[in-house]
């Protein structure tokens, strides 16, 4: 008893200490002090303030509140860094720089050094104050949440290595618009519906918006199609994306992915476009055609049409004559109708005619053929028996050949 | 000429039948362009009732970096010359023991990357990008007594801090079992030797990409595995020699850029 109890134990250390040699081999990673975080704007009100922005529009002296949330998708302790650095334009697109922001001493986190614990969530605000003595007009910078580890590794020293520490910077860009009422108008045009197409297998409607007022724009739009052909036929209402960033005098587009079983059509459109308390609706009066997937249909059903009309026109032409080929003429390169022209008119009459000559010609031919044959046995056979009549003739020839060759 | 006609009539038939398949692919896909759907969208009664009611609402979807070893330690490569330095460059590699994951998941924090918390982004699409930059040039040298001076390096074009990616599962808009994948994942080995070095992308995700806009249940994900490689010049001189030396590089930042949506 104690015995397989000890063979049993045996088995299960063994199989451990296999497990920790092969785990490597196996594609087993060993648990590491990992870093990991999650980064969220709080959604709050104001003229350009809106979900997911960090944006300000403030007169001179004047402040606002915005507020974010950093939340810990890791198991360690993890230290978080709050900067404001400078935003660059790199090939058209914003970044991050490495330089610290000229408005980051405007900008003031609650906090903006603390420890995160594991699977925390710690909000964070902003306060904006801009100074009186600055000039109207817009400044950016990056908000940067910096993650790293809170207590750092233990590091081996008795091996050859190089240490390399990592850290996690989510980065949100920071937009403060200052200026007086007057420059801060808030307004648009919903310009037009741009295109109507079928592209990555949906169809799609592009609506184009301009920025006429003074505010940057980051619109939230949605369509509704209201069709013409048939009564109370509608679809929607579909929601873009918000518009990207448009500033004073850009246009802007939002595409709009509308479901397949939209067909085309006339319709009324409706576009809404909002930002703060500013709405604009607008109706257009369109047809709708989704040009790529309409000529493929229209393409696949005259190829259709055309194929069967040849093939019943073919068919019915049957045994009488053919001269479909002469007809299609002009299908077929110059080159290829030297071939066709020996078989595209053929008399059928004639052609039986020709038929019957040769098979009488043939069978004339195997009558002579069987008649010659005929003859021609009954010649052997009068030889075979002419030759069984006379024995002697044999008897006396093996004579002579015995006496030759004594 | 028997068999020219039997050809022929054979050829007739073949033709017809093609004729008639291709007129019913053209026929229905006329027929899908006529269909209409009875999809019409309900709307929502805004009348004056003083009556109220609590609902629960989804989530926000909250993008997430996670998989990032706080730091890692680089071993001198197996099989290479020489497994100390002898004053010959000097290889030191390691593969990251987690693959780096980005993902969207609640903002309650209570998911993870292969278990997302359903969410929804509220009608504002985003995109995301993550790339590598480094604070800082040098490269400090410690032996087992304390720093070794002599050893000191600094990062350059010519040898550089390399980490090389490879994607190990990307999915946009959907899930493991159908992932339709819009990531762009840089394969291409990322050099990295100076703040002001920008070229660091690792992947990214375009904002017109993310379709989650208003599902909860699909969700964004993208993983990679990394390689850290770092060269020790040639040309050096310890100045206690015959002491193992830890080398200690700068940071690698992995930047999420959360763009305009």
């Amino acid at each position: 008893m104690l015995r397989t109890r000890m063979k049993k134990s045996r088995y299960v250390l063994s199989l451990a200490l296999a497990l920790f040699i092969f785990a490597p081999v196996l594609g087993y990673k060993a648990a590491a002090a990992e870093l990991g975080i999650g980064f969220n704007v709080v959604p709050t009100g104001g003229k350009v303030g809106d979900n997911n922005r960090l944006w300000f529009a403030l007169s001179q002296g004047e402040s606002g509140i915005r507020k974010f949330q950093i939340i810990s998708s890791s198991d360690i302790d993890q230290l978080i860094q709050i900067t404001f650095v400078e935003a660059k334009t790199v090939d058209g697109q914003a970044i991050a720089g490495s330089e610290q922001s000229q408005i980051s001493s405007w900008i003031t986190p609650n906090s903006n050094s603390f420890i995160l614990k594991p699977r925390q969530t710690r909000d964070v605000e902003i306060i904006t104050k801009v100074p009186v003595n600055i000039e109207d007009g817009t400044y950016r910078a990056y908000l940067k949440v910096t993650a790293s580890a809170a207590r750092p590794s233990k590091i081996k020293s008795n091996v050859t290595q190089a240490i390399v520490n990592n850290a996690i910077a989510f980065n949100r860009e920071v937009y403060v618009l200052v200026g007086n009422a007057e420059s801060l108008i808030l307004d648009f045009e919903v310009l037009d519906l741009k295109d109507f197409t079928y592209k990555d297998g949906s169809k799609h409607i592009v609506v184009e918006f301009k920025n006429l007022g003074k505010v940057p724009l980051g619109l939230k739009a949605n369509l509704t199609l209201l069709s013409m052909d048939f009564a109370n036929l509608s679809y929607g209402p579909f929601i873009a994306g918000s518009t990207t960033m448009l500033e004073e005098g850009d246009i802007g587009v939002a595409d709009f992915k509308i479901p397949n079983e939209v067909a085309p059509g006339r319709y009324r459109i409706l576009v809404q476009a909002s930002q703060d308390s500013v709405f604009k609706n607008k109706v257009f009066e369109k047809t709708m055609t989704f040009p790529e997937l309409g000529g493929f249909r229209v393409i696949t059903f005259l190829v259709g049409l055309i194929l069967l009309v040849l093939s019943i026109f073919l068919l019915r032409s049957g045994l009488r004559k053919i001269d479909v080929l002469t007809k299609l003429k002009f299908l077929i390169p110059m080159s290829l109708q030297k071939s066709f022209k020996r078989d595209d008119e053929i008399d059928i009459d004639k052609f039986l005619q020709e038929i019957l000559v040769k098979n009488k010609r043939k069978i004339e031919r195997a009558e002579k053929r069987q008649n010659s044959t005929k003859a021609a046995k009954l010649q052997k056979k009068r030889i075979v028996k002419s030759k069984k009549k006379s024995p002697a003739r044999k008897q006396v020839k093996k004579k002579n050949t015995k006496i030759r060759s004594k | 000429m028997r068999n020219s006609k039997l050809y022929k009539e054979k050829s007739q038939g073949v033709l017809s039948i093609i004729a008639g398949l291709l007129l019913l692919v053209g026929a229905s896909a006329l027929s899908a362009g006529v269909s209409y759907s009875d999809d019409t969208a309900a709307e929502s009664d805004g009348g004056n009732s003083t009556t109220t009611s609590t609902v629960d609402s989804q989530e926000k979807c909250t993008w997430y970096l996670t998989g990032i070893q706080a730091s890692i330690s680089l071993d001198v490569l197996s099989g290479g010359t020489n497994d100390k330095y002898d004053g010959t460059e000097m290889t030191l590699e390691k593969d990251a023991a987690t693959d780096l994951t980005v993902y969207t998941s609640g903002n309650q924090g209570t998911g993870a990357a292969d278990g997302n918390t359903e969410c929804t982004f509220y009608n504002a699409k985003t995109g995301v990008s993550v790339s590598n930059s480094i604070a800082t040039y040098g490269v400090t040298a410690r032996d087992t007594i304390g720093a070794d001076d002599s050893m000191n390096y600094d990062l350059s074009p010519t040898n550089p801090l390399k980490v090389t990616y490879a994607e190990t599962i990307c999915w946009s808009n959907g899930t493991a079992d159908n992932p339709t994948n819009a990531w762009t994942v840089n394969e291409s080995p990322i050099d990295m030797y100076s703040a002001l070095h920008t070229d660091g992308n690792v992947m990214s995700l375009a904002i017109g990409d993310t379709l989650q806009v208003n599902t909860s249940s699909l969700s964004e994900r993208c993983s990679a595995s990394s390689v850290y490689q770092l060269k020790i010049p040639a040309g050096k001189e310890p100045s206690r020699p015959g002491n193992d030396i830890t080398f200690t590089g700068p940071s690698v930042v992995f930047d999420v850029t959360l763009p305009n949506s």
